[in-house]
């Protein structure tokens, strides 16, 4: 027995030898995980930055920060840049732990302010204005021509921590009608949501499909709905003061209500919350009015091109329409725009380089960059077409080569200096028909767009969100719960039969604002707007931005 | 034995009922399956129930031409090959002796091991251990600080414990030494829980999300579980669009997600089966004392 004590006692320290394994087997393991070798491309400074990957590459290109554009970086551009990747839908776990450890790379370029104002608010960022005035020409007359970028890239403390780009203005979601369903109940599109309420109720009740069945829509509850009403909760601005408002939650319950108590609406439009199910009714050529987004190439060609070819196949004579955002009793607002001004990257505080950043910045800002890290290259990518704007060569080989890129190499790259090839509409062909329609549209949604802001409509809400403060830690937990809980609020009295009235839903809300510190947060963006409203970007400005690109805008659209 | 009407009753009621849970389950892994094998526009237009409507295998070649996936297949696999066989390594290592009731110390190191199930060390601490142990970027950041779960742990020290002390008694008279007894005695007797266990850990280790995400930088070692979920969270940026994110817009389709969703669950149903006959023995088994 005593034998076998030694033994088990041997046995034994292999529990503690755990610890000692773990310690010792890292060893030989250290140096590959150490930072990779600069190969050695002459004096070029080293820098890192993140790259978000969103497992779309093909494995034959290789890896998001080992490809053929990351090489094509490293040899055209100033600096050797190493690549850290941040998955795209958790980038917000990933830059914090970066961050904590102390590992995070130079360059973090990054679109959610949620992330990256805490960020300035823990003191982890440099501040760009000494970098911008000693190091930088390019990004220096992006910012000059573009002062607003300047603006919004300015902090509490007076110094810009953010750079940022211009993007296109136009509107991010839409509405179009079934015109041939209209011509055949005799209707007009409507004017004001009323009439919207009619129309919507005689598209799900007089059979305007003619299969004799009670199985169309008036209209999907989809994006952009809630905001011709003026959004959900907002502020009113009076005298400088902001006071809460809850009119648009309360004009869109009235509305909804009654739309889902008649059945115009899909009963279980709850559950779809990705709007794959109002896709589908709209495709099969079941639904009136279609409220979808749209503020890109991407899904307006989706839209125009291969959804409208789809509703066409499975309802002949579908004919659509742009349908101007209707007038609500709570007044005429204007479609949600494409955030304009976009900051896109901030510098960490502890880079080593600042000078080879702000080349690598740039290098990034040069036209030439921003049509190669969109476009690809020419003469293997694209070569110029008639209106003398980069056209695709072979689309099979773009959607391997280019596919992943997207903009993500070149967050920095205004629609400004790329001129206008860099917008949407420069990118369809109008020698193809369907192309011709899609751009087409696009000059008629452009055309409401600029006659509703002339006419005055209004944004629903204060101001963009991208451009509204983060709200402060202590804070942050209440005003989420809060909102969840609003909207399920919102949700319920829609549901909830006729003894559910908006306004009790209106006084439920309220109870549940002030049980989550409504009033503190109130406080917040009251001194956030007193202090902010002439430099914040607020509609006005959204607005002016807008005028500013409608000469190029009518230039590709003549 | 004859069954009674009233057993018989009670019985179609309850395969009814399992039958109605087991359709439940399956329908939506069938339809996913349908939906990977569908063409594009009865996708787009919901014709896909329990069949594929439009039979291709577009879905399958996007998937396998234009991602990563069949690296990040491999990468799964090695890490999960490896970080079982590292775990049950350590588990044996620690659940043998702690099962013995002469091992000097039993008590503080069981305690010491059941102190972790309550107490964990955090994300950010347990992070810069794993940094300054320059394990960041390899998978032994995953493998090493989850190596030994204390509640497996327990499960195999209980079977060990479970085991007629006679069969050691007889090992030992015939000259057997400890290591000798471990292998060739204990552990062949032993094969439900070590199943059980290698299943708990493979799926554990097929699964792991976030430690991957945290702990590896270089996407060229993600696994297909983090490929995955970054296809169909990519959905969702779209929905809360309150980010501009041009790039979200591409929005992988849904049938190339469902084959995704195929790739990624096939390697573990096709286990399943094989071990499934150890496993109900396995969790059972040190559940009865006598």
């Amino acid at each position: 027995m005593k034998m076998s004590k030694r033994n088990v006692m041997l046995a034994g320290a292999s529990v503690a030898l755990i610890g000692m394994l773990a310690a010792c087997s890292h060893s030989d393991h250290a140096e590959n995980s150490g930072p990779s070798g600069d190969s050695g491309s002459g004096k070029k400074p080293t820098i890192s930055a993140t790259i978000y990957d969103r497992g779309l590459i093909a494995a034959s290109e290789g890896t998001m920060e080992n490809n053929r554009w990351t090489k094509w970086i490293n040899e055209n551009g100033p600096t050797n840049v190493k690549f850290t990747a941040v998955p795209r839908t958790e980038s917000k776990q990933k830059l914090n732990t970066l961050f904590a450890s102390g590992s995070a790379p130079d360059l973090i370029f990054e679109f959610d302010p949620n992330i990256k104002n805490p960020l300035y608010e823990q003191k982890q960022l440099m501040p760009l204005d000494d970098m911008i005035n000693q190091y930088s020409t390019t990004y220096k007359k992006v910012l000059d021509e573009n002062p607003i970028l300047k603006q919004v890239a300015t902090k509490s403390d007076g110094k810009m921590y953010e750079f940022g780009k211009i993007n296109e203005a136009i509107p991010q979601n839409i509405a179009v009608i079934r015109q041939d369903w209209l011509d055949k109940l005799k209707l007009t599109a409507p004017k004001t949501t009323e009439e919207l309420y009619q129309v919507a109720k005689a598209f799900a009740e007089q059979d305007p499909d003619g299969n004799g069945q009670k199985d169309t829509y008036g209209l999907n509850v989809g994006p952009g709905l809630l905001d011709i009403f003026g959004g959900g909760g907002s502020y009113n601005i009076e005298n400088g003061q902001l006071v809460r408002t809850w009119d648009g939650y309360k004009f869109y319950i009235d509305f909804l209500k009654r739309l889902y108590d008649e059945g115009v609406i899909d009963k279980d439009y709850i559950t779809d919350n990705n709007g794959a199910k109002a896709r589908q009714d709209f495709l099969n050529g079941k639904t009136g009015i279609y409220f979808v987004q749209a503020s890109s190439y991407s899904l307006w060609n989706r839209l125009w091109v291969t959804d409208y070819a789809t509703l066409k196949t499975n309802a002949p004579g579908a004919d659509l329409e742009m349908m101007p955002y209707p007038k609500s009793p709570n007044g005429q607002f204007i479609n949600w725009i494409n955030n304009p001004v976009q900051l896109t990257a901030v510098v960490n505080r502890n880079a080593k380089d600042p000078k080879a950043v702000m080349e690598y910045i740039d290098f990034l800002s040069k036209p030439e960059t921003g049509r190669t890290l969109t476009n690809g290259l020419e003469g293997v990518h694209w070569q110029e077409g008639q209106s003398g704007c980069p056209n695709t060569i072979d689309q099979e080989k773009n959607k391997t080569e280019l596919g992943y890129v997207g903009q993500d190499y070149d967050m920095i790259f205004s629609v400004t200096s790329g001129g206008k090839c860099s917008f949407i509409a420069s990118s369809f062909n109008p020698d193809k028909p369907d192309e011709k329609l899609a751009k087409d549209k696009f000059k008629e949604s452009m055309n409401i767009f600029y006659s509703m802001i002339d006419q005055g409509a209004k944004w629903p809400g204060l101001t963009h969100s991208e451009h509204m403060p983060t709200v402060p830690q202590d804070l942050l937990v209440d005003s989420q719960n809060g909102s969840t809980e609003i909207g399920n609020l919102v949700t319920k009295a829609i549901v909830g039969g006729a003894s559910y009235t908006p306004d009790k839903a209106i006084s439920e809300i309220q109870a549940l604002w002030t049980k989550y510190n409504g009033a503190k947060i109130d406080a917040f963006y009251q001194e956030w707007y007193t202090a902010n409203k002439d430099t914040a970007l607020m509609p006005e400005d959204i607005f002016q931005i807008v005028k500013e690109q409608k000469a190029t805008q009518d230039e590709i659209l003549k | 034995m004859r069954e009674s009407s009233g057993d018989r009753i009670t019985r179609i009621g309850i395969s009814f009922l399992l039958l109605l849970i087991s359709i439940s389950c399956l329908a939506p892994v069938i339809n996913i399956l349908s939906v990977s094998f569908s063409g594009k526009q009865a996708v787009e237009t919901g014709k896909v129930l329990l069949w594929p409507v439009d039979a291709t295998l577009q879905s399958y070649s996007a998937l396998f031409e234009g991602t990563r996936v069949l690296a990040s297949l491999w990468n799964g696999v090695v890490m999960t090959v490896g970080g079982v066989i590292i775990s049950m390594v350590f588990t044996i290592c620690a659940a043998y002796p702690l099962s013995k009731g002469y091992f000097y110390g039993r008590r503080t190191f069981t305690l010491l091991l059941l102190f972790t199930m309550v107490f964990t060390g955090g994300l950010i601490p347990t992070y810069l251990v794993v940094k300054s142990l320059g394990l960041i970027d390899s998978y032994w950041a995953i493998w090493l600080p989850g190596a030994v779960s204390t509640y497996n742990m327990l499960i195999m020290r209980s079977y060990f414990e479970s085991m007629e002390p006679e069969i050691e008694e007889a090992a030992r008279i015939d000259g057997c030494k400890e290591w000798t007894l471990l292998f060739r005695i204990i552990l062949p007797l032993s094969m439900p829980v070590m199943a059980t266990l290698i299943l708990f850990y493979g799926v554990g280790y097929w699964n792991s999300f976030m430690n991957v995400l945290i702990y590896i930088n270089s996407t060229e070692k993600y696994t297909i579980t983090v490929l995955i979920q970054q296809m169909i969270a990519s959905q969702s940026l779209l929905t809360e669009a309150l980010v501009n994110d041009s790039q979200a817009m591409l929005l992988v389709p849904e049938g190339i997600r469902s084959a995704g969703i195929i790739v990624l669950i096939l390697p573990m149903v096709l286990i399943y089966p094989f071990l499934q006959k150890y496993f109900v023995k396995g969790v059972m088994l040190g559940s009865v004392k006598g």
